[in-house]
């Protein structure tokens, strides 16, 4: 069977609890939001293909828990990514100050060369805020970040955001995917390096057990 | 009523209401923030928890919980269980705190520890050899498309499934599942694969793992009924988990206190030397198919009645699947003393280089008893688990390992030496 898109890639959603990283993931996906999306419990997962640059990117997104102590568990899907959404509420000083304990987290998991991309959410809720749009433009700057303002509930900067963190991991990945543009095949695809990621580490060599 | 019921089952007794009055639920404690995030979330499509009310409630019943299991800390989706009991025992928190508190040491003991890993590691390790206890081809379906339960199972078991069904399903199962020991919930797990089995075979990792991002529609009806078959079929032993809740100590009877055994490694005090033993992680984690404990085997094999005649004495027994032991010892050490009713396939000459069986009389009988409960018994527990692998890979299902390999047996006396044959 052919394939329906040309490279696959990895992205990750990550953020305090509560700042609305599944709504922002379900009005990508699907197009729809409900205010009160059910918690995360370790990871849950989406699927998107979009196009860019002519090309078909078939996007596996990786939505996390907030709460720090689900890092146990979800830094292990840090080391898959190709691409990271950092996320917090603009309505919240608090979560936006976490923002640096995320990003040494990225850069303790993971892989090299990932691309990164800040994001203020629930932009809509003006009225709450405390986070200024020019706080989040400044903390995007020192890492050397994207950075954008969105609501999943107006659906503002949504669709922009995720094509934009797509493109930056195409480019991070052209070499790789030079030849794809030139050969129409399917064959040669950086959607191949994902094939056996998503397996369990191989069993740890067990010591000798005998039971004599 | 189910409320109350509930309250029973799980031993629910003495100065509930004088308890949870003691608990101080007002002073500020630093979980305070992320209950608050969490409740407006949980289970809000019903009335009485998405009422200022209901919430009110649950902050007041977590907090209760969080203050009072100081070892313990709040875990996102503790939410979603106090769901259940906060809407049954709506207007009695007090019940509802203490169901609450008597079902995490019973069926999630030590999940709520700050760090729970190597609890959560060992118990989707034993889910894993369930899934291939119970359906070999699906577990090495999901082994080769990388579909671990790591990816999925977590919320299932961490909240008991409460974060994913609504209510009424989750009442028609806990009312089952509050019947069963705590090792009921992996049969649960296994129920639910099953339902969806054909989705799962026929597609890779990337179309699964969306498919459990928005689980279908289960038939709760069907999941209980057959949990309960799955139950029904697994050896008390193959879900030994080191990790899991230590035996009450039998009440003091006079003042005969055996010497210090770390109740906690011996599921069954009386009966240490065949229990099964706990090995490290990683060895468990190697071998696809549970072991099973001695006690099991001789319990299953019905040894320890007379076990010379095959007449049954008792039908007492009747439930009990019938079993097949295979002894994967080379035919000398066979012949020196066996099993009653095994059967020798030598691990070396066991299977030819395409990993299929070798033909002989004894694999003949192995392929009669596909579909029975099939444990492997060798003393080398590598070669063993190797083996039993291979019967999975074969699609074989209810495939065990004795733990410990035959020399466990030894010591009881029960092994045959056939006479010398004149």
């Amino acid at each position: 069977m052919a394939k329906q898109y040309d490279v696959l890639f990895r992205l990750l959603l990550i953020g305090d609890s509560g700042v609305g990283k599944t709504c922002l993931l379900c009005r990508f996906t699907d197009n729809e939001f409900h205010s009160s999306h059910i918690s995360t419990i370790g990871v849950d997962f989406k699927m998107k293909t979009i196009e860019v640059d002519g090309i078909k990117v078939r996007i596996q997104i990786w939505d996390t828990a907030g709460q720090e102590r689900y890092q146990t568990i979800t830094k292990q899907y840090y080391r898959r990514a190709q691409g990271i959404f950092l996320v917090y509420d603009i309505s919240s000083e608090r979560s936006y100050q976490h923002i640096m304990k995320w990003v040494s987290d990225v850069d303790e998991y993971a892989p090299e060369g990932v691309q990164k991309i800040l994001i203020g959410n629930k932009a809509d809720e003006e009225q709450k805020r405390q986070v200024g749009r020019e706080q989040g433009q400044q903390l995007a700057k020192e890492y050397g970040m994207d950075f954008y303002e969105t609501s999943a509930c107006t659906n503002l900067n949504i669709k922009e955001s995720f094509t934009r963190l797509t493109e930056l991991v195409l480019q991070a990945h052209r070499k790789e995917l030079e030849g794809l543009r030139t050969r129409a095949s399917n064959e040669l695809a950086l959607a191949e390096l994902e094939e056996e990621e998503g397996k369990p580490d191989g069993p740890a060599n067990s010591s000798k057990t005998c039971w004599c | 009523m189910r409320g109350l019921t509930w309250a029973a089952l799980l031993g629910v007794e003495g100065a509930i209401h004088a308890k949870y009055e003691a608990i101080d639920k007002d002073t500020p404690i630093p979980t305070d923030r992320q209950i608050e995030v969490d409740i407006p979330r949980c289970h809000q499509y019903d009335e009485l928890l998405s009422s200022p009310e209901g919430h009110a409630k649950f902050r007041r019943v977590l907090k209760a919980w969080v203050v009072s299991h100081p070892d313990l800390v709040y875990w996102q989706g503790l939410d979603s269980l106090c769901a259940p009991f906060l809407y049954l025992n709506f207007n009695n928190e007090a019940l509802a705190y203490a169901c609450m508190s008597a079902f995490i040491p019973k069926y999630l003991y030590n999940f709520f520890l700050k760090d729970n890993s190597h609890v959560i590691q060992e118990y989707l390790t034993v889910f894993s050899q369930m899934i291939a206890f119970h359906d070999p081809e699906l577990s090495n379906h999901l082994n080769e498309i990388g579909f671990i339960p790591d990816l999925y199972a977590i919320p299932w078991f961490l909240t008991m499934f409460t974060h994913v069904f609504p209510l009424h399903k989750i009442f028609h199962l806990w009312d089952t599942l509050l019947l069963g020991n705590s090792s009921f919930p992996f049969c649960i797990g296994v129920a639910i694969l099953q339902q969806l089995r054909d989705r799962l075979l026929a597609n890779g990792f990337n179309e699964c793992i969306l498919l459990f991002s928005d689980l279908p529609e289960i038939d709760i009806e069907r999941c209980v009924r057959e949990s309960i078959n799955l139950f029904c079929w697994t050896p008390k032993s193959a879900t030994y988990r080191q990790h899991a809740q230590p035996p009450k100590p039998a009440p003091d009877s006079g003042g005969v206190r055996s010497s210090p055994c770390f109740s906690s490694e011996c599921p069954d005090p009386p009966k240490t030397d065949l229990s099964r033993e706990s090995i490290p992680l990683n060895d468990l984690k190697s071998e696809v198919s549970p072991r099973i404990s001695a006690e099991d085997l001789i319990d299953l094999c019905e040894l320890t009645v007379t076990g010379h005649f095959k007449t049954p004495t008792k039908k007492t027994k009747s439930s009990k699947p019938k079993l097949l032991v295979v002894d994967i010892r080379n035919s000398e050490d066979f012949i020196r003393g066996h099993i009653s009713g095994s059967i020798n396939i030598p691990f070396s000459a066991a299977f030819t280089a395409e990993g299929e069986l070798t033909q002989g009389p004894c694999t003949a009988v192995l392929q009669n008893f596909k579909g029975k409960v099939i444990v492997i018994v060798g003393h080398v527990a590598k070669h063993t688990a190797e083996f039993a692998a291979h019967l999975v890979k074969m699609k074989y299902p209810r495939i065990c390992i004795l733990d410990g390999g035959i020399n466990k047996i030894k010591p009881t006396g029960l092994l045959t030496v056939p006479s010398p044959q004149i």
